[in-house]
Order: C-alpha cells, then structure tokens, then sequence
C-alpha cells in the first residue's frame, strides 16, 4: 500500500514539477499523445495475445436449468443455448455485473421468538462498483466535449442530465460524487477488511489511488483552481487532430490531472484493468451452454479415436489380456483364443 | 455483592471476548472471516462456535440452562474443534480460557469486600463448572476421533463392498482372491 | 520447580489475525493427514509420464527432476498457449474477493490459501514473473515471485485442496473457473512427476482393466451375478444382465463405483430392475465399464484417452446411442468435453427413448442421455408403476452434486424422480442447493481416506445446511446423483449428522418400482425390513 501511495504522490510530483519547470510542451502535449498511442496499442496487443490462444473446451458456467425434457421449464438466461440468449447474458454481465449481484448470505433473525433464516443480498461492492464504473463511464462521455467541435447534442444531454440539481456553479456533477464513492468504498473495504487487505497486491492499490488521483485533480480543476476551458479545449483539439497547440499559460493542476491520466493510459493495457476486455472473452461466460447438442471443435485436438497414434487402451489389446478368462466367464470375445 | 447479577450484565461482553479466544486457537485464524461473517451457512464454524459459547457461559455462571442444550452445544463445539488439524489440548484447552476471563472479570468484584467468602465461593464454584465441562469435552474429544478412524475404515471397506464379497466367495471355493490392488488400506 | 505454561501459552491464544506475514512468506506445512499420497512411480510411468520418479510429501528433497524449472516454465508456457481461458484468468483478476467465502474449503478451515483467489494467485505470481514484463522488472511489487521447490510444495497442498466444484466461478464478476486453473497446475505437477496415488492409480487401472478398481472382466460379471442374486431375493425376479454383446441398442455406462462399492450398489441394482421391467434393449461393457473419468481431474489428455474407450465401445458393440448412470464428474466431461474430445459420434444416432419414443435434442451431438432425464420421461408418460408409499418411512432431501448442477444444469429431472418414488421431499435452505450447491468436500479425486479429517472439514458446509433440515424437518435421508458423494458422503454424514442415509436415486426408484410378475416386497433393496410392506395377496384372500 506504501509503495503504491508513494508511487502516486511521485507522479503528482512529476506533473506539478513538469509545468513548474516550463516544461509544458513535453507534459501536456508529448506525454498524452505517446500515453495514448501506448493506450491504444497495448489495448489491441493485448487482446490479440489473449485471441491467439484458441478456447479448446466449451466451460460455460451453467447457473439454472438445463434444456432437455419439453415439459422442463429450461433457465434460458441462466443456462443459455442459442447466441442471443448468451448475448443477453454477456451484456447482463457487463452492464449490471450480475455475477457480482449473485452474492447473498444469509443471517438468522428471530421472528416471533423462533430463529429464522432470512437471506441479505451482500451487495455493497456491487452496488458501488456499479456507481464507479458508471460515473467513469458517464464522465469521459462528457469529456468528449474537449475532443469534438461542435460539441454533439448528445454529449449535451449526458451533461444536463448529471447536472440536474443545479447546484453550484460550474453545476456540480452528480457523477463526480459517484465516482469518488464509489472509489471511496473501492478504497475503504481493501482497508477495512482483512481479508482483502491479506490479498490485495500493490497493483490493487495502485490502481486505486491513481484513479482516486485522477477524479480529485479533475474536480479541483473545475471547481476550486479553475484552469481557462477554452484554452484547455484548444490543446485538447490539437491533440486529437494531431496539430499539438502549445498549452503554455494553464494552471498546473490542468499539468498534474493529465500527467495522471496519461499514466493510466499507459498502465493500463498492462495490468488488471484489462478487465475491461477480458470480461468479454470468458469462456465460462461467452459459451452456449448446449454442449451435448452442438459439437465444440479444439483446434489443437491430438487424434481422433479411429487414428492409427490414438494412444488409449484399444479393445483390442483388451481382448489380449483377458481373452481366456472372459471366454472360460462366457463373455463374448472377437477373435477365438487359439485351441 | 451479587454474583449471579454480574455475570449476566458482563456476558454479553465476557461471551465475546470468549469467542474471540476461539477464534485466536485456530491455526491459521481468519479473524476478518469467522468473527465478521454471521451467516450459520456460510459461516457455519464461527456461527456454532458463538452459539456454543453462549449456552456455556450460561452454564457456568449458573444461569437457567438445559443439560441436554448444554451437552448438545459442547458437542457441536467439540466435534468442530476436533477435526481442525490441532492437538487435543488446543481443541478442549480453549474451555479453559473462560477461567482468564473470569478471573479478570468476575473475581475482583467478589473479593471487594471483607465479607464477602460467600461470593468467593461461588465463584470457585463457576470454575468447578467449568473442569466438569473440560472433561465432558474429553469424552466428546475422543468420541469424535474414534468416530474419525471408524468412518475411514468403514469407507474402505464399503468401497470394496462386493470385492470382499467375491473374495469370501472365491475363499470358500479355494480358488485365489480377485486381483485388485486393496487401495486405500495401505500405511 | 519448572514455570508450568498457562493456558493461553499452551494455546497460544494471543489474539492474532491473519499471519503477520504476507502470503507468499508463509510455507505450507506437511504432515500426515495434510497431504494425500504420492502417487506410484510405475502406475505414472505406464501412463507416459516421463519424470516419474520415488518422492514423499514429508520429506524436503521431493527428487525434482534436475531441469524441474525448465519443465515447469514449458509446460505452463505450453497451456498459455493451448487455453484462452488461463490467459484471461492469469491477467483478469481484480481480487475484489467475491470469491472468497464461496469455497467450502476456504469455508471449513479458514485458511487464506484457500480462498479461490489466493489459491488461483499461487499460480499468478509465477506466471507474472516468467510471463509479464512488469513482472519481470518489479518482482514482488508487481505481485510476481520466484518459483522454487516451495511454491512446487505450496500448490501441491493447495491444488489438490481444490475440489474443481466451480462454486467460485458463478460468483466470479469474469467467470473465472478455479477448476480450470486446478487441472492445469496439477497436470503441470504430473509433468516433474508429483501426483496422488488415489486418483493415479485409479487411472492406471481404469486404463487396463475398464474400472478404477482393477477389476477383471470375468470378476466383473461375477460381481453383477452376486446383484442379481439379491435381485432376486429381494423381487423373485430373475435379471441377466447382457455384457459385452453387439447388435443392441444401448450401450449402458456408470461410474465402477455402482459395480463395487456400498451404498452404489443398490442404484446399479435400481438401473437393472428398471431395465428389465421397461425391456430395455441395452449391454453393459467391460471395456468401457467405468463411467467415472479421474483422468479430468488432473489432464486433458488423460481424460481423452479414458473417455475414448466409450465411443470406441458404442461404435464396436453397434449402438444407437449411449445411456449414462448417476456421476457427477463423468457428467462434466459427458456433457462439456466427451464430444470435443473424441467426437463426431456419427456412427450413433440421435437418442431416442424406445419406451416413450422421446427425442433427446439435446444430446444430438454426444449421443449421451443422462439416466435421471430418461426416468423422469417414463415417468411423465406413465410408463411405470409405482408405488411410493413403500419409501414412506423416508423424509429424504436432495443433494445437488456440483457437475451436474454447475457444469450441465440437470436440476429438474431428478427432483422430479424423487418427489414421484418419495412421499416426503423437504429441500435444504437456499443457497446451499441447486447451482449454488456446496460440494461434499472430496470431489475431484480428494475422497482418500488418508485425508479425512480435511474431508470432514471442507465437507462440513454441506453437513450443516443437512444438519439444518434434520433438525427441523427431521430428514433421515439424501438422495443425491454421483458416485463420488455416494462414496464420500457417508463418512460425512457419520460425522456431522448420525441418522441420515445417504443413496442414489435409482436405488429410491426401485424401491417403489412395481415390477411384473413379483413377490410382495418385504424389504428394500439393502434387505432391509420395510416399515410398510406390500399387503400379501394370499393373505388377504
């Protein structure tokens, strides 16, 4: 946990000593452009690695009822057997986590002075991890306001929508208060519990500060040290046309912010963020579960039982071993043992 | 100085600290787990261990309880114990830690006072309670560990149930036993 | 005089928590009763594994092959390369710790290490230092660890601590499969030639001789005939079971354990006196008499090589299609590898019930019907006389086997069975059953008795949630459908709950099966005095 923190403070230290030092240029146009590259690059590559490897096996996870029997009513989304109904679990999966909202426990109550058991849904980490990935999600739509001129109609909407109690001015953000709870309690349960903090790597918590780093810069910069938007707009323009416009004059919060988000970029593809791919490759989750119906074919399948270097134990050399015996019980054999 | 009035206002505090013991005796103790998690089915080893060290508390101290509910709630607590990979003096000992409790807990109030020989004794009575407990868990120990070996041996032999059969059979008419590598009874 | 030690020295009772250590510092501990034993070096060796050799758990030099790093980094280089599946488990994990108290191992003992995620991490931290850059330059920062001949020792304990039940894989937010993760590591470990000799020798014999016990096929059909004779006994009913005979229908295939083994027997009775009353047109095999697969808990390509033997048999004998016993594993590799492995099946056509005239669609592929889908069918079109009340004497409950429900979702048929042959049928709580079932604590080859106390702990889940409706419903049986809880919930149950009975499904069937041309049933199928006899025609005339 040390080292990851004092991993982030370093990076903070370099963007603010970047944009103290004059050095501008390399940090708020150099820097974001080759994180993006990294970003996007290391994405690709990443994915390719993992598609490299073929899936031998069809491992779905079968969560309900199997298809079999007419009058057997079958989990069509628990255990899913056509492509759209492997679809809808996958988008179920990825847009309301719902492995995650699996996980109950139950608790003994008394009711009317006998025990009973009544089960809670555990469902903290997934309701805030569900308000994290959305706030994320929902707060670099907005920011495509930088990268697009005109600003989209759409991206105005997303905008009123998070403002809508039109509070403070700038208009505060409901997704910003999302993000940084979600993150809080991301943050708080690997503290808090032991057994998270037992297994949790300094990647865990790296991970977490910077992205903690990141959502704070960003408010600071649009609520306390206000930094000139239109001149950040302008930079930000130049970098997405790749016409670099020189960012000298931004407070050096706008520095630090992108200093941040340039190293998540680059982290990213390395580490478990990749989550955000890998969840849509799992093959216990991306597989028809109608393995008896439809054969899975392994590209790397070694022989097939009729090939000559099929190497399991044949009838045949079977027969050998026991022929007289299987005889003398009256088990009927292929090949007569000599008289 | 009323004793009896004490140990109930204390035991909500004294059962926890109790527990706490418990849990400290396992070897590889998952506090953040067992002492978190109040699921009787997921968290079924530190759920027997609370109910279990309430109905005893209650039996020591003297407060109304149920010999069969108090066998019953050592039982459940022994025979978890018992296969947790510790030796028999870890798995019964922990009864004994309650003494510590009280001694800490109970004890200086009742010697507050001159005249007060009659709480002292029955207090000395409570830890005579719980020697009675620590060797009714020795019968409990040792039952559930032959209990252990007799299930391994009877597994064995039913997982060769009609083996043994053909091999009794074969015995009788002399011919040689079937060949089959006797797993599982070897060492 | 000597300080005696108090108590709390003797129990070193200082409120601890989790080692103060972090988890790769802490080295596991071997002594009996915490390992399984090795397995033996020529049952490896007639296998083809090269590095076979003499080892024991408890000793610290295991006699590593001397390039044992060099066969470890290709073999998990050679699986990177072979599974999607281990790529995106290797990098995906957040370690949000869904997972953790999902495993009845983790469950009964509390041991870190048995966590799914700390146990799928033991594998990680080798693969970040020997598969990842950052792994390579920041070391145990990036969470990566050296391998040496502790962590071979850390995943032989863990590894074979995993029962493969994939309880964790349902609650996991990416579908990580831990018993995916399991079957690499333990074939790696079979690669420096470190396996049990419970689940080797099983394999050694199953490959000769058909079963796991190494019994011989004319021992074999004896055994069967001591069956029949009970048959007899119990119906007045003679069967002969047809063995190895071509030109039927149906090839018949159970795990051995059903041949040899108590309470299994009973259930392999129930199938014959099923199949004789419906005239089944069926053989059994003495080839392909094992039904069980222990090569799928530690290869991919053991389990090939076993599974082969039953499509190969099918295609020998003639069959239309293959018919399968009550097995929880053998259903795994049936239902998500057996076609992958050794398919097309296309000499065998598409089941076909010949009693009901049911198309099974849903074995179109492997040509395998699962015995529970078939009874239910007769059932439902009223094919066979039952008379339930002779099991009235039995509140049973259901033990959902973990394959069967995580890996194919048979979750209907057999409580359809059973609620048909059984008056009483009271579920365990929810959440301990259906695909959320706790495992019983000795799947995937962990059911050695050496082992037992370890059984008994990662069993204990189980046990409690049965102990639950004991106490309330007072249930005094459990039906359940693998040959592996039929071995290994009784111990359990001994333990645990005194009282209840634990069998197969097919055993309560045939208790209740009314059979053409039979005496009044007097006992059931153990020989037991029934409480509710059938009335004495004779009498009552």
């Amino acid at each position: 946990m040390t080292i990851a923190f004092a991993a982030t403070l370093l990076i903070l230290f370099v963007g603010w000593a970047g944009s103290a030092l004059g050095l501008q240029y390399l940090f708020g146009v150099i820097l974001p452009l080759v994180a993006g590259a990294v970003f996007i690059i290391g994405f690709v590559w990443k994915l390719v690695r993992w598609a490299k490897s073929p899936v031998p096996f069809a491992i779905p996870t079968v969560a309900g009822q199997q298809r079999s029997l007419d009058w057997i009513k079958p989990s069509r989304l628990e255990c899913p057997w056509t492509t759209p109904a492997v679809l809808v679990r996958m988008l179920l999966e990825v847009f309301a986590f719902r492995s995650l909202f699996r996980n109950t426990r139950a608790e003994r109550t008394v009711i009317d002075g006998t025990p009973r058991v009544t089960y809670f849904s555990n469902k903290w980490l997934w309701l805030f991890a569900l308000l994290f990935h959305y706030g994320m999600l929902v707060i670099i739509i907005r920011h495509a306001r930088f990268f697009l001129d005109p600003v989209p109609a759409c991206i105005a909407v997303v905008e009123f929508v998070d403002g809508v109690f039109q509070i403070g001015a700038p208009r505060f953000y409901l997704t910003d208060a999302f993000i940084l709870a979600g993150l809080a309690f991301l943050l708080l349960r690997r503290v808090v519990s032991e057994r998270l903090r037992y297994i949790s790597l300094p990647a865990d918590w790296f991970a977490l500060f910077l992205l903690i780093a990141i959502a704070v810069s960003g408010i600071l910069m649009r609520y306390v040290c206000k930094v000139d938007i239109n001149q950040v707009k302008e930079v930000i323009m130049g970098l997405a046309t790749l016409h670099p416009v020189s960012p000298t004059g931004i407070g050096s919060i706008f520095f630090i912010h992108v200093t941040f988000v340039s190293v998540l970029l680059i982290y990213f593809p390395f580490s478990k963020l990749m989550h955000m791919g890998g969840v849509f490759m799992s093959p216990t989750r991306n597989m028809k579960c109608n393995t008896r119906q439809e054969r899975h074919v392994n590209p790397w399948n070694p022989w097939a039982i009729d090939d000559p270097q099929a190497n399991y134990h044949k009838y045949a050399e079977y027969e050998d071993d026991y022929r007289d015996a299987m005889v003398e019980a009256g088990l009927p054999v292929d090949k007569q043992p000599e008289a | 100085m009323d004793i009896a009035k004490l140990c109930v206002e204390r035991r909500d505090e004294l059962v926890e600290r109790w527990v706490g013991l418990f849990f400290a005796s396992y070897p590889l103790d998952s506090k953040g787990f067992m002492r978190t998690n109040r699921d009787r089915f997921s968290n079924p080893v530190g759920e027997t261990t609370r109910i279990a060290a309430a109905v005893l508390y209650d039996a020591v101290t003297g407060g109304d309880s149920d010999s069969d509910a108090v066998k019953q709630a050592l039982h459940d607590l022994v025979w978890v114990r018992a296969v947790q990979d510790m030796p028999p003096s870890k798995a019964v000992g922990v009864l004994y830690l309650l003494k510590t409790l009280l001694r800490s807990g109970i004890l200086p109030e009742c010697m507050k006072d001159a005249s007060s020989a009659k709480a002292v004794e029955a207090y000395l009575l409570m830890e005579s309670r719980i020697d009675t407990l620590a060797m009714m868990a020795l019968d409990m120990y040792s039952d559930a560990r032959e209990r252990v070996f007799r299930v391994r041996v009877e597994e064995v032999k039913r997982s060769q149930s009609q083996v043994i059969r053909l091999a009794k059979l074969r015995r009788e008419q002399e011919v040689p036993a079937p060949e089959t590598d006797n797993r599982g009874v070897e060492e | 005089m000597a300080k005696m030690p108090t108590p709390e020295e003797l129990l070193a009772a200082t409120p601890a928590s989790f080692p103060k250590e972090g988890w790769m510092d802490t080295k596991p501990d071997f002594h009996p009763g915490s390992y399984c034993y090795p397995a033996k070096t020529d049952a490896l060796q007639k296998l083809g594994f090269e590095n076979a050799h003499e080892w024991a758990p408890q000793e610290e030099d295991w006699n590593l092959p001397e390039n044992w790093e060099e066969i470890i980094y290709n073999s998990l280089k050679d699986a990177l390369e072979k599974h999607r599946s281990l790529k995106l488990f290797m990098d995906c994990c957040v370690r949000c710790g869904a997972c953790a108290d999902k495993c009845h191992f983790f469950i009964g003992t509390n041991d870190p290490k048995n966590m799914p995620v700390l146990r799928a991490e033991l594998l990680r931290s080798v693969y970040r230092k020997d598969f990842t850059t950052a792994g390579r330059l920041l070391g145990k920062y990036a969470g990566a660890r050296k391998l040496d001949p502790e962590v071979i020792k850390e995943w032989f304990i863990y590894f074979y601590q995993c029962t493969e039940c994939r309880r964790c894989s349902l609650f996991c937010p990416y579908g990580i499969d831990t018993a995916e993760i399991t079957v690499i590591v333990r074939q790696m470990l079979l690669d420096l030639g470190l396996g049990i000799n419970w689940i080797m020798n099983s394999v050694k014999d199953c490959n000769e001789t058909g079963n796991h016990l190494g019994i011989k096929p004319h021992s074999m059909k004896e055994i069967v005939e001591f069956l029949c004779d009970d048959i007899e006994t119990i119906t007045g009913i003679r069967i002969d079971p047809p063995w190895n005979e071509k030109g039927h229908e149906v090839v018949f295939i159970t795990p051995s354990g059903d041949y040899f083994a108590d309470p299994g027997v009973y259930t392999f009775m129930g199938y014959l006196m099923l199949f004789h009353e419906i005239g089944l047109d069926y053989t059994l095999s003495t080839y392909a008499s094992e039904g069980g697969n222990f090569g799928s808990f530690v290869s991919f390509d053991v389990a090939k090589r076993l599974n082969a033997k039953m499509y190969a048999e099918a295609k020998r004998l003639g069959a239309k299609w293959i018919l399968g016993g009550e097995c929880g594993h053998m259903w795994r590799v049936v239902n998500q590898y057996m076609a992958t492995y050794n398919g097309p099946a296309d000499f065998l056509e598409t089941p076909v019930s010949p009693i009901t005239g049911t198309v099974f669609h849903n074995a179109a592929a492997t040509k395998m019907v699962h015995i529970a889908e078939f009874t239910a069918d007769l059932i439902k079109h009223n094919k066979l006389n039952l008379r339930p009340e002779r099991n009235n004497h039995i509140i049973t409950t259901w033990h959902d086997s973990c394959n069967p429900s995580r890996a194919m979702g048979i979750l209907e048929e057999p409580r359809y069975v059973l609620k048909n042959v059984c008056n009483n049928f009271v579920e365990m709580p929810e959440h301990t059953i259906r695909e959320e079932t706790f495992c019983c604590g000795s799947g995937s080859g962990l059911n050695a008795e050496e082992i037992m106390d370890q059984r008994l702990r990662g069993g204990f889940p189980r046990a409690n949630a049965l102990r639950y409706v004991h106490d309330h419903n007072d249930v005094n049986w459990m039906a359940c459908m693998c040959a592996l809880d039929r071995a290994a919930l009784p111990p359990l149950v001994d333990y645990w709950v005194p009282g209840v009975t634990v069998s197969g499904l097919h055993e309560l069937v045939a208790n209740a099966l009314v059979m053409k041309g039979e005496i009044p049933r007097t006992m059931d199928l153990r020989q037991e005095d029934l409480p509710f006899p059938d009335e004495d025609p004779a009498e009552e005339a």
